[in-house]
């Protein structure tokens, strides 16, 4: 009976191929809407992870009312002299003044490259080496303030290298820069369509208006000193007029809502996958019963040469099982970035 | 030979008829209801002795084509009973009536209805596949008497209708069926094929003692047979024992003329 079937199917090539093209389209859409936004996920989540690494306690100015973190330039920022007083505590390892804003970087032919955000970051590499995610894998950091840091995924894309030339646009003119050296994101090489410029300190500082002022104090505890520790120090020790918070709460590169930036394109994708498995359902099931209509003359005869109904059923659903399991398969594979995934399944 | 046992165990209105393979007992057909209610059958009794060959005759709409379906279980009487070897039929359930169309009954169509996705000898073996038994020894000497042996790999689309129609009682024949059903077998063949399904038919009834009810128009074939019941209106109108072509003809005019 199964034999039938399975001739049956070899029969109807083309109807059978169709059927199973629709399981494959529905299947595809789910799972490559689930891998494509777990792999954008992981990779938030292991930059979130060693993004924030070694920075203990961030301390920002006190904010009354929130500004929202799209608006540029215009964070609260942090006086050096706070910079001094945390620096002179025993607790503490190491600490540096921080700019994060919003800079585009610019491509050869005008544009801006990627689709945010546009990290531009201010670095102190003496003070601030250990308390950046940003690894560099060639060159060096900025030390004038004609120098840039670019990020690797970035420089890969555009075909940058040492010693290039590339054009910023932050809050004043478009300004041209020198690249001298080229950064991971922790262990990642690029995160989305994200952008990363690291300048020297003064440059960003300049570059957005803060005078000689930060917007955030990134603190890193010294061996022994727990970080809940570290902050409780810097919270009796800097009084009420800032905000101490973990690397994460504080969330400078806001990763938080990349992350659910992620989930929202996820939302979408598995949306419409659902839409194109609802109506592959509908097509599946006429395909069927027109196959049944087709048939029934054969299951008819089927039935008289002493085929129970069990076994007519079986055939039908076997044909149906066949081909949503050759459909759900391939489609797993041609979903699945890898080989060894498509073999799991 | 005949499922003595059987026979043995069969309800004590059937031993009366216990030389019958095939019995009607006043059997009746309605389809739809009320005003638009047709009588197909009307308390129509016949039996089919072992080993017999019978042809059903009568002109369209006369219920040969239910008289058959009736005897074969594939349709249920409005009233009456059927008997195949002494077993109540019209009684039976779903899953009896597979078993015994699966094991008791064989069916020739006129349309051949082979399944076009398997070959010659898988379509003949079908019936055991569907029990899941092995092909019997039967299979060789069954391809050689539809003289089919060369075939056996082909297709239903390679074969001609009349070899279609051979392999259709080869897959009638192989279960050793206690009577084969043949609706019209010859109604889409030429004479030379007809000749050759019909000779089969009769070959099985002398060797092999086949019980076969067959339902023809065509006098030619009719011949063929033992005996010919005339159909007419629902009713058995006639009888003819030992038919001839001739005589087949002459009653098929009186029949008309009733």
């Amino acid at each position: 009976m199964t034999k039938v079937a399975l001739k049956g199917l070899g029969l109807h090539k083309a109807r059978a191929v169709l059927t199973t093209l629709a399981v494959v389209i529905g299947v595809a859409m789910i799972s490559g809407a689930y891998v494509v936004s777990d792999t954008m996920l992981s990779a938030a989540n292991s930059l979130s992870g060693s993004a924030y690494d070694n920075t203990d306690a961030v301390v920002t100015k006190h904010q009354a009312f929130s500004t929202g973190s799209d608006t540029v330039g215009t964070a609260v920022t942090v006086k050096p002299d706070v910079l001094q007083k945390v620096r002179s505590l025993p607790q503490v390892a190491a600490a540096t003044g921080d700019v994060t804003e919003q800079a585009k970087l610019i491509d050869k032919k005008g544009k801006v490259i990627g689709s945010g955000p546009y990290f531009a970051v201010g670095l102190d590499p003496v003070n601030g080496k250990n308390l950046t995610p940003f690894k560099l894998t060639q060159g060096h950091f900025a030390t004038t303030s004609s120098e840039v840091v670019v990020d690797k995924g970035t420089a890969d894309k555009q075909h940058y290298k040492l010693g290039d030339q590339i054009k910023v646009s932050a809050i004043g003119p478009v300004k041209s820069y020198t690249i001298v050296g080229i950064t991971k994101w922790g262990s990642v090489d690029n995160f989305g369509t994200a952008t990363a410029a690291i300048f020297t300190l003064p440059e960003a500082q300049a570059m957005f208006h803060k005078g000689n002022a930060y917007n955030s104090i990134l603190v890193g505890a010294r061996s022994g000193v727990s970080p809940e520790q570290l902050r409780a120090t810097l919270k009796t020790q800097l009084g009420s007029d800032v905000t101490i918070q973990s690397a994460k709460k504080q969330d400078r590169f806001t990763l938080d809502g990349l992350t659910s930036f992620v989930k929202i394109i996820r939302g979408i994708l598995v949306g419409f996958g659902m839409v194109s498995i609802f109506v592959g359902a509908f097509i599946i099931f006429n395909t069927l019963s027109i196959t049944v209509a087709q048939r029934i003359r054969e299951l008819a005869m089927l039935r008289t040469v002493g085929a129970s109904r069990r076994q007519v059923m079986r055939s039908v659903v076997g044909e149906a099982a066949v081909m949503g399991v050759l459909g759900r398969s391939s489609a797993f594979c041609s979903a699945s970035p890898s080989p060894r995934v498509c073999r799991r399944s | 030979m005949f499922n003595m046992k059987k026979q043995q165990q069969a309800e004590p209105l059937a031993s009366v008829v216990s030389d019958a393979a095939v019995r009607a007992d006043n059997i009746t057909k309605n389809y739809g209801e009320g005003e638009a209610e047709v009588r197909a059958l009307c308390t129509v009794s016949m039996e089919v002795g072992y080993g017999e060959f019978v042809a059903v005759m009568g002109p369209s709409g006369s219920g040969k084509s239910t008289l058959m379906h009736l005897l074969a279980g594939l349709d249920r009487p409005s009233n009456g009973n059927v008997y195949i070897e002494g077993d109540n039929v019209t009684t039976m359930k779903d899953n009896e009536l597979t078993m015994l169309r699966r094991k008791r009954v064989g069916f020739i169509f006129q349309a051949f209805n082979l399944i076009p996705q398997l070959t010659a000898e898988e379509n003949i073996v079908l019936p055991l596949m569907l029990a899941r038994e092995k092909a019997n020894g039967n299979l060789e000497s069954i391809l050689d008497q539809v003289g089919l042996t060369d075939r056996r790999t082909h297709k239903p689309t390679e074969l001609s209708g009349g070899q279609q129609q051979r392999v259709a009682v080869a897959r009638a024949l192989i279960t050793q069926p206690a009577v084969v059903f043949a609706d019209e077998p010859t109604g889409n063949l030429d004479s030379k094929s007809s000749d050759d399904i019909l000779s089969l038919l009769r070959n099985a009834a002398d060797e092999r003692n086949q019980t076969t009810v067959m339902v023809t128009h065509d006098a030619h074939a009719a011949s063929y047979a033992d005996r010919v019941v005339f159909l007419a209106d629902g009713k058995i109108v006639r009888e003819l024992s030992e038919p001839t072509e001739a005589s087949v003809l002459e009653a098929i005019k009186e029949v008309a003329a009733l």
